[in-house]
């Protein structure tokens, strides 16, 4: 049934009546309304992408901080090893170096015709007012293979073989 | 200068396609804009609520055009919309106010009060009459007595049967025949 029909029969009183409600609205507001809709919708959706992307945001945050704190422990442990590797290293050359050196210095002295004539030829004083022969070399040669003149000897070992008479003489 | 009406179906397919879907947007308000003013202001009455209602009407359909089925009228789906938009902002101001809906002194003075209400002793008698229904039924008889849509969209506007309305809307009419007659 056609509505204005059917308010006739339900209520005919009512069916006379103008169907104004004697609202208005603002001029031009039709005109306006879409540019007004499209506003505030840019204004809404400034805020809602803020707290629809707020949950990857700080998702994103936390695994950007836990990768740097990974890579700082990685980088720590990266560093303490290589620290190590490199005292020990370090320290394993220097101690080789030193070894080293310190037989090269004896066998060339063991090997050379110096030392042969060190140990056979000069006396025991030339070897003591030698100004060319240092203390350590000394040591090494009284550290030789036959022992009787160690630098760690007591002075008394070291003359056992020398007469009483003779060392009264030399005093 | 008059502005030209596109159909449904071209309204539709502009909106459904990312690339047209402002163009097509701006062509459905400026085809409804106006019977969906009409529709929220009956019910929420004063002019800048209404605007209020109707532009959150609005931004709701942009943000859900995705989820509009062919199947139901453009219009039912928009009015559908901004019957729930105007029943969302009745219960914003009972949570604010604490004003019950049915007291007709606080719509009324509402109406008395807006800018832009000049209506006569006869429209104040008969918003005030509107007033006293029902808020269901209040919808159902603005829709069929000033919008006069057709029992079947009223069905698809509030998901309720075309039987239902019919009585809904003949008990409400009565009622408003009954209050003028004896206050006029």
């Amino acid at each position: 049934m056609n509505p204005r029909e059917e308010i006739k029969d339900l209520a005919p009183k009512l069916s006379e009546w103008k169907h104004s409600e004697g609202f208005k609205v603002p001029v031009d507001y039709f005109d306006n309304l879409s540019v007004s809709v499209m506003k505030h919708m840019q204004e809404t959706e400034k805020l809602e992408p803020y707290f629809q992307s707020l949950p990857d945001q700080v998702i994103n945050k936390i695994k950007r901080e836990e990768k740097v704190k990974v890579m700082s422990i990685r980088s720590y442990f990266k560093y303490s090893i290589a620290a190590v590797i490199l005292i020990s290293v370090g320290t394993m050359m220097w101690s080789s170096l030193l070894e080293e050196s310190t037989t090269l210095n004896y066998s060339m002295i063991e090997g050379s015709e110096d030392y042969n004539y060190i140990v056979e030829e000069l006396s025991m004083e030339d070897i003591f007012d030698s100004e060319f022969i240092d203390d350590e070399s000394l040591d090494e040669i009284f550290a030789s293979e036959e022992g009787q003149y160690s630098a760690d000897e007591s002075s008394e070992d070291l003359l056992f073989d020398v007469d009483d008479e003779l060392l009264e003489e030399f005093l | 200068m008059d502005k030209v009406q596109y159909s449904d179906d071209h309204i539709v397919q502009q909106c459904m396609d990312k690339s047209t879907r402002e163009k097509g947007f701006r062509q459905l308000m400026s085809k409804y804009q106006e019977r969906l003013y009409w529709h929220i202001r009956r019910m929420v009455k004063t002019h800048e609520d209404t605007d209020d209602v109707l532009q959150n009407t609005f931004v709701k359909v942009y943000r859900n055009l995705d989820k509009y089925r062919s199947d139901a009228k453009l219009y039912t789906w928009l009015y559908r919309i901004a019957t729930n938009e105007s029943l969302n902002h009745f219960r914003k101001i009972e949570r604010n106010k604490s004003v019950s809906l049915d007291d007709e002194n606080s719509n009324i003075y509402t109406i008395k009060s807006d800018n832009y209400f000049d209506g006569n002793q006869a429209q104040v008698m008969l918003a005030s009459a509107i007033d006293t229904l029902p808020e269901k039924q209040k919808i159902v008889f603005n829709l069929r007595y000033y919008d006069e849509m057709p029992y079947k969209d009223m069905s698809e506007v509030l998901s309720t049967s075309v039987g239902a309305l019919k009585a809904s809307y003949h008990l409400a009419a009565k009622k408003i025949e009954n209050i003028i007659t004896n206050e006029s």
